[in-house]
């Protein structure tokens, strides 16, 4: 039996195998080493991050967490960033679930990110988890013209009456942007279909893979931030990645005594390249710094990002190699496909 | 038995051999730790107020529970307000548990060491016990060498309570170590006639604790049986289901029947306890579930419109009963025509309206710059965009048109629109296939790194500990 004869007849467990290591070796070596690949943002993933940055902190955000964990791997790293990015702006967080399962993922991500890094926020002040309803559409239909209706408690039983971030909030009107990260029905085309497109409000979509080709005639008009699969999570974490660096250098620069614009400008620079900014500090321009807030400055521009926002761009490595993987079977099983029907072995 | 099993059973064996060899390895793998605490809450009468105008006007009182800890607790508790207690967990990464074990050996060996500072004749007790912490610390973090953070305290409000006093002159009449020289201290306070209650010391949770014997100081920090043995399930049903990648297995069946049962069971829970409750129960007994399920709810007269949808609702489950079926078909027959009203009107007005409107837009683009000058390169792609977007719709629309035969320009346009279809596929294939490796990702990491602790990436052990293991 030769070579392609071999190949012919492989047993797909080999190729099982082959898909394995080349998901796994990978996350081993990028788990130890802790190297990512560099993102570079699409459009539509900066302007998931740019209708979020562009609404005044304090803004209200309506978060519909659609999903479970059978699809944590594409969505968590998407609703971990955009907790991130809200709690960096100070907006305000409303969480809901139309999955059932979904208000679980509500206190994974908030926990990891509220409980782990922006531990000053206050529940009920700063944000709410408002927990699952059943209903599919019948929610949004109803909370469009009546939010009370469906929610009048938190998850954790509190009336929304003696909540104080509830006050003013009585239907989906009241809020001034949506996010949703959904892995199906009910979902993302239902927040387009009953509360985007009727109320007019700015809507950010993070959905999975298989959903994705659905929405993208949503964007621009019905869909204002859309991001597909892993990839557009990787995008959208980098962005808010090298934002809340920015952000975090900016206050470090302007407390040191560096004004704006100088400061908004150094801040862009060091995000962008954290190793200028022990560079800087040796120039005069550094000079008002005083030494403490030089090596606060250095210390906030070398610091490494936490893992638990590397989690999309870590699995965009298992994804390279992959998918050349998978490109390399097509071509051979096309090798062996013509190989095999020139001999007449097959039609 | 045949090659194929032997090489399974081969295969099998030797990762049950790595297993048991990891488990020795460094600081082991699978197990969760969690930091155990007391929570309480108190039942208070709170005021509500309204300020909408301006003044401050009371609108009467809201009964509900609050944080014992809290300052509507400390202002409006009284020592007659119900209360409840339970030892509230707090999952905790294993780095805080290593840092404690260490920071306890750390502590151990301290104590044992020679106490070298000083403690002057006819000093104070609070200054003699603040020489021996000082002394103790600095010895410790000597012993850690920056892998742990210990600490040492004085529970003067134990002490206290047991009627030491910081002022009481004392002598210490002998120097060895530091567990020597802490009960010489207190035995020279006895001796001072300010009490002759027993002291102790209590290293856990990476701290030295010194205080009396009545304070029962236990350790917070440990491990979490029951969560370690949700992981080592959560690992070997990932591995189950797996298993169905060499072939159909029982170990497969068991596992997916589980998952079946479970999202089930918890979908009933959920349903009950999110919406029968709080949205049907809530409003025709408000009164009742607020005195018995569900204290922070809002107490409001019954709403008896919400006994239409509990009759609805009741009828469905006449499909349950032999001779009541027909009774189900009211409440499906309103759920089928409410959800045909509701979809038809949203996606006329969103999927068919929007996106002709979409459509229908000019080929030629116009993207302007910041300083309001055209942007020639975006006006120039987005118009391309445009026009293939067009093209597209028109030749997928001939497509799906078959009421003219596909020959001739009609054929060539259907041909071009099968081209656009094929893409769309295509594209759509590749974002699925993307999306089941990002969740085949997910599961190895979870194998990696929660289960097996080869990895580390979110510092949950330190770097230190995943290499460890490694080799």
């Amino acid at each position: 039996m030769n070579l392609i004869d071999r190949m012919a007849n492989l047993d797909r467990r080999w190729i099982f195998l082959m898909m394995g290591l080349a998901v796994g070796i990978p996350i081993i070596v990028i788990g130890i080493t802790g190297k990512t690949l560099p993102e570079e943002p699409t459009p539509l993933a900066q302007a998931a991050f740019d209708v979020l940055n562009d609404l005044d902190p304090g803004s209200r955000i309506l978060m519909a967490w659609d999903f479970d964990p059978a699809s944590e791997g594409e969505l968590g790293p998407m609703a971990t960033s955009f907790i991130r990015q809200c709690a960096q702006k100070g907006h305000r967080m409303y969480f809901i679930a139309l999955w059932p399962v979904g208000a679980q993922m509500i206190r994974s991500s908030t926990s990891r990110v509220i409980g782990g890094y922006y531990p000053d926020l206050v529940y009920g002040k700063d944000w709410v988890d408002l927990g699952f309803k059943a209903g599919n559409e019948a929610v949004i239909k109803t909370i469009v013209t009546d939010f009370d209706q469906y929610f009048p408690t938190d998850a954790r039983g509190t009336s929304v009456d003696a909540i104080p971030m509830m006050e003013g909030i009585s239907s989906l009107a009241d809020f001034d942007a949506l996010v949703n990260a959904s892995a199906g029905y009910p979902g993302s085309k239902e927040w387009v279909l009953y509360a985007a497109t009727p109320l007019k409000k700015p809507l950010v979509i993070g959905c999975t893979g298989v959903q994705a080709p659905q929405m993208y005639p949503y964007v621009p008009n019905q869909v204002q931030g859309l991001l597909g699969a892993i990839k557009g999570a990787a995008e959208y974490e980098s962005i808010v990645n090298k934002w809340v660096r920015s952000e975090q250098l900016l206050d470090a620069l302007e407390s040191g005594g560096i004004t704006e614009p100088a400061s908004s400008e150094l801040a862009a620079r060091f995000a962008a390249n954290p190793t200028e900014a022990s560079t800087w500090t040796t120039e005069a321009a550094a000079a008002a710094m005083s030494p403490e807030a030089k090596t606060k400055l250095i210390e906030i521009a070398s610091a490494p990002i936490p893992g638990i926002f590397l989690e999309a761009q870590r699995r965009m490595g298992p994804q390279l190699v992959a998918h050349l993987l998978m490109i390399g079977l097509i071509i051979a099983g096309n090798i062996v496909f013509f190989a095999t029907r020139r001999r007449g072995g097959s039609q | 038995m045949n090659r194929q099993k032997l090489t399974l059973l081969s295969i099998v064996g030797v990762f049950v051999i790595l297993l048991v060899i990891r488990a020795f390895m460094g600081n082991g793998f699978g197990r969760i730790y969690v930091e155990r605490g007391d929570a309480s809450f108190v039942k208070v009468e709170l005021p509500v107020l309204d300020t909408t105008d301006g003044d401050v006007k009371s609108e009467g009182d809201r009964t509900t529970w609050v944080d014992a800890s809290s300052d509507e607790a400390v202002d409006f508790a009284g020592a007659e307000s119900p209360r409840v207690a339970w030892q509230s967990v707090t999952p905790v990464s294993p780095r805080v548990y290593f840092e404690a074990t260490r920071g306890n050996e750390a502590l151990q060996a301290a104590l044992s060491t020679p106490f070298d500072a000083t403690i002057d004749p006819g000093v104070d007790l609070g200054t003699a016990l603040e020489t021996w912490r000082l002394a103790l610390l600095e010895k410790a973090n000597a012993e850690a060498a920056g892998k742990a953070a210990p600490a040492v305290e004085i529970n003067w409000k134990a002490l206290r309570a047991a009627g030491f006093v910081r002022k009481t002159m004392i002598t210490v009449k002998t120097y060895g170590d530091f567990k020597s020289t802490l009960i010489a201290i207190f035995d020279a306070a006895r001796e001072s006639g300010d009490s002759d209650a027993e002291t102790t010391m209590v290293v856990a949770d990476g701290r030295a604790m010194v205080t009396t014997t009545a304070d029962d100081v236990v350790p917070a920090i440990g491990l979490s049986w029951s969560r370690t043995i949700g992981l080592w399930l959560a690992a070997i049903f990932t591995l189950a289901i797996f298993s169905f990648l060499y072939k159909d297995n029982p170990l497969y069946k068991t596992a997916e029947s589980v998952v079946v049962g479970v999202s089930a069971a918890y979908w009933m829970v959920i349903g009950l306890w999110d919406m029968i409750v709080p949205n049907l129960l809530g409003q025709l007994f408000p009164g009742f579930v607020q005195g018995n399920l569900l204290p922070g709810l809002a107490t409001a007269d019954p709403n008896w419109a919400y006994l239409v949808p509990a009759i609805f609702g009741a009828l469905l489950l006449m499909r349950l009963a032999p001779k009541g079926q027909y009774l189900s078909l009211w409440t499906l027959a309103f759920i089928v025509g409410t959800t045909a009203a509701l979809r038809m009107v949203a996606y006329i007005e969103g999927d068919f309206l929007s996106q002709i409107k979409a459509t229908i837009e000019p080929l030629y683009q116009e993207v302007m710059n910041a300083d309001g000058t055209v942007n020639g390169y975006s006006s120039f792609w987005a118009s391309v965009r445009q026009i293939t977007l067009l093209i597209g719709v028109l030749s997928c629309l001939t497509y799906f048109f078959f009421s003219v035969e596909h020959k001739g320009v009609v054929g060539k346009v259907a041909r071009v629109g099968i081209w656009f279809l094929m893409i769309t596929f295509g594209a759509a294939f590749g974002f699925t296939v993307m999306g089941r490796i990002a969740l085949l990702a997910a599961r190895f990491e979870f194998l990696f790194d929660d289960w097996l602790w080869l990895i580390d990436p979110t510092n949950q052990r330190s770097v230190a500990a995943a290499v460890g293991c490694l080799f």
